[in-house]
């Protein structure tokens, strides 16, 4: 007759590696890991993407394992905890549109409906709008733009926010 | 999955390596250099007790336990008095620090060595992988 082996609980797991018994950690990994890897690429399609996910919800739980209440079921935690990291790598793979290219837009239909003139569009812009725009346009991040103009990085942003709106609002004004 | 799960354990060894190893230093040098630093200065206090020939009143002490009794008050003052103040309380601090990183190793004594058991059977495993 074949021995049965007991495997060790979430609880009973968790509470050993607080004692230092960190070789047990490989139980959870081997435990969760194909679901929450399964969960992950069936949101992003990437296989190395969501294996690297994956890594960072497992690294990120056992650092926070001091502080994880252990009668707490440990799955929902993990889903938790993917869904910070799926928001995270969303917000930083977010696509960007560049101002220079909004601009470059802007001015490439202007010339070809032949509406309005960049000058015009700029004038209206007040003169801290038109030197962010400009700072932003040679590259500088906000945070870089906000120590150079000694303004807030908030400010900055609704600076440029407002400048933006500015420009679309004229342009649409114009088409219409 | 094999590949990932390994990936994941082999992370988690590299940090817990760094944590535990900094977390050993940093107990150590802090015991080692208050603890000297405790002894040195000790050492000057005693130096600065003779050389003052503040060590006299202890002379009392071999006396009647009745005398010491009734001058035991006035020995005390009179050593408060003469002892170099801020030099005692650097002597407390550093001896305090130093009791504080041996109490917190030695509380933790069976976590760490666990840890450092797990550790070590971890890295000449993954050593033995390598040359096999």
């Amino acid at each position: 007759m074949a021995m049965e082996t007991v495997l060790p609980t979430d609880e009973e797991i968790i509470i050993s590696i607080r004692q230092g018994k960190i070789d047990l950690y490989s139980y959870i990994v081997k435990r969760y890991t194909p679901r929450i890897l399964q969960f992950i690429s069936s949101r992003l399609f990437d296989k190395l993407e969501a294996e690297d996910l994956t890594q960072n919800v497992f690294i990120n739980f056992y650092k926070a394992i001091e502080r994880f209440d252990e009668k707490r079921p440990l799955l929902p935690y993990l889903y938790e905890s993917v869904r910070n990291e799926l928001k995270m790598f969303y917000r930083s793979h977010k696509e960007v549109l560049s101002l220079d290219e909004q601009i470059m837009i802007d001015e490439q239909s202007i010339k070809e409906t032949n509406l309005i003139d960049i000058d015009e569009v700029l004038k209206d812009i007040s003169g801290d709008q038109k030197k962010a725009l400009k700072l932003i346009s040679e590259g500088y991040s906000y945070r870089e733009i906000a120590n150079k103009m000694k303004k807030n990085i908030n400010t900055v942003r609704t600076l440029i926010r407002r400048a933006r709106l500015l420009l679309n609002s004229k342009k649409t004004y114009e088409k219409a | 999955m094999k590949k990932l799960e390994d990936k994941i354990i082999k992370k988690m060894y590299v940090w817990e390596t760094k944590k535990t190893g900094l977390s050993l230093i940093t107990k150590t040098i802090l015991f080692l250099f208050f603890g000297l630093l405790a002894i040195f200065l000790t050492q000057i206090l005693v130096e600065v007790f003779f050389e003052t020939g503040s060590d006299n009143v202890f002379e009392i002490l071999q006396e009647d336990w009745q005398i010491v009794a009734k001058h035991g008050l006035d020995i005390i003052f009179s050593l408060y008095q003469e002892i170099p103040k801020p030099l005692i309380f650097v002597i407390f601090v550093s001896f305090g620090i130093s009791l504080l990183a041996l109490l917190t190793f030695i509380k933790n004594f069976g976590k760490i060595r666990y840890k450092v058991t797990a550790l070590l059977r971890y890295w000449e495993k993954g050593q033995d992988r390598k040359t096999t």
